[in-house]
């Protein structure tokens, strides 16, 4: 029967899983027909594919394995378990990672406040300037119809009366606003 | 070979498991113990006579489920769900067999009985005697000889004959399963029929034991 098998086999390499995919039901219309028809001529073949279908009848003696009464229970509750202790690392990176935006936000607010804050503080004051040249301002007419320079200089003497002078009008002037 | 044709199949409204998975998805906790009530035998079915032995089947089978809940944020259905189970099946069978057989803790033995050790020569010699009775006798010799003969496919021949023996998979279920061809596959079960006719061969004749016919020859 064997040796029948292997005749049959040798020309068509492929025979043994045409008997296999035949049994399984796998083969298409034309192919079917064909191992139908050679069944049909050849005994040895319908003893082999017997054979076959034996030994593959006997897997179902093998007893079937079926789980303990708490095997769903005890595996719903393991994933259960498993899965929060893997969704820990998780939250505490999340959490990592929302306070480090929101550390990340607060130095960028806190950045931006004393960067306006120097800028503020280090533009010059146009007032300043004019109340450094306040006292040249006041007398500019007349300072203006001095042409000599040296003498503008020494008006400007505080040993003189130009300082002095100066400061009692300026703040004379300031008081009276 | 009828090589089936895939056509866009909406998994969702045919396959009610998908629709349970895509609860377990969508956060419903009592539909992935549903899954775990259906499938688990089906599972430990096939885990055991892949590594030999209950205890470790029943710890890859916790294993595959927990993959499965792992899974469930980005499941997308692509397949019938027993499809999509026992792919993750293959692999963890597969993660398990490469590193355990690597620590010598498979054997990879047959057992018919689950965790039981394979009978051994003692125990037939005790059965032969008519220490056992004869139908547990025929039963647990012939449950003893399936077992072995299954051991002695490779590992993809093994798995291809449990999914398509006791889950009744298509080729194109165990191929995409399995991650090979139909025809691949194809030749799988072939190889391994043939083999498992081999090695029965002697029981489909006359029903005995290696050991019995050598001795009578």
């Amino acid at each position: 029967m064997a040796e029948s098998f292997n005749k049959m086999s040798s020309p068509e390499p492929t025979s043994s899983e045409q008997l296999v995919a035949f049994l399984d039901g796998e083969l298409e219309e034309q192919e079917r027909l064909a191992v139908e028809a050679r069944l049909a001529a050849d005994a040895a073949l319908r003893e082999e594919i017997s054979r076959l279908e034996q030994a593959w009848d006997l897997l179902d003696t093998l007893p079937e394995t079926e789980a303990g009464q708490n095997f769903t229970q005890t595996t719903v509750e393991m994933v259960a378990v498993r899965a929060a202790e893997e969704a820990d690392p998780s939250s505490a990176r999340a959490m990592v990672s929302r306070w480090g935006k929101r550390l990340a936000l607060a130095g960028l607010f806190f950045g931006l406040t004393a960067a306006g804050y120097a800028l503020v503080a280090l533009r010059p004051d146009p007032n300043e300037l004019l109340l450094r040249h306040y006292r040249i301002i006041k007398h500019l007419d007349a300072l203006e119809s001095i042409p000599d320079v040296e003498f503008l200089r020494k008006l400007n003497d505080p040993e003189l009366f130009g300082e002095e002078e100066s400061l009692v009008e300026f703040n004379g002037d300031a008081q009276s606003d | 070979m009828a090589v089936q044709v895939s056509k866009p199949v909406d998994y969702e409204q045919t396959d009610p498991d998908v629709r349970r998975m895509l609860d377990v998805r969508d956060g419903d906790a009592h539909a992935f113990e549903e899954l775990v009530a259906k499938y688990q035998d089906r599972l430990l079915n096939v885990m055991r006579h892949v590594v030999g032995s209950a205890d470790i089947a029943e710890d890859l089978v916790q294993d595959v489920f927990l993959r499965v809940y792992r899974a469930r944020k980005t499941y997308r259905p692509g397949a019938k769900f027993s499809t999509w189970l026992f792919t993750i099946a293959n692999n963890v069978a597969a993660n398990a067999i490469r590193s355990r057989v690597r620590r010598k803790e498979i054997h990879l033995q047959g057992s018919p009985s689950g965790s039981q050790p394979v009978a051994t020569l003692d125990h037939l010699a005790m059965v032969k005697s008519g220490l056992l009775p004869a139908r547990q006798l025929d039963k647990l010799e012939l449950q003893q000889i399936v077992a072995e003969a299954l051991t002695e496919l490779n590992d993809r021949q093994r798995m291809a004959v449990l999914l398509n023996k006791y889950e009744g998979m298509s080729y194109a279920e165990i191929a995409e399963t399995m991650s090979l061809s139909p025809q691949a596959v194809k030749s799988l079960l072939a190889r391994a029929r043939v083999a498992l006719r081999e090695i029965l061969e002697p029981y489909l004749e006359s029903g005995s034991h290696p050991t019995d016919k050598e001795t009578i020859e």
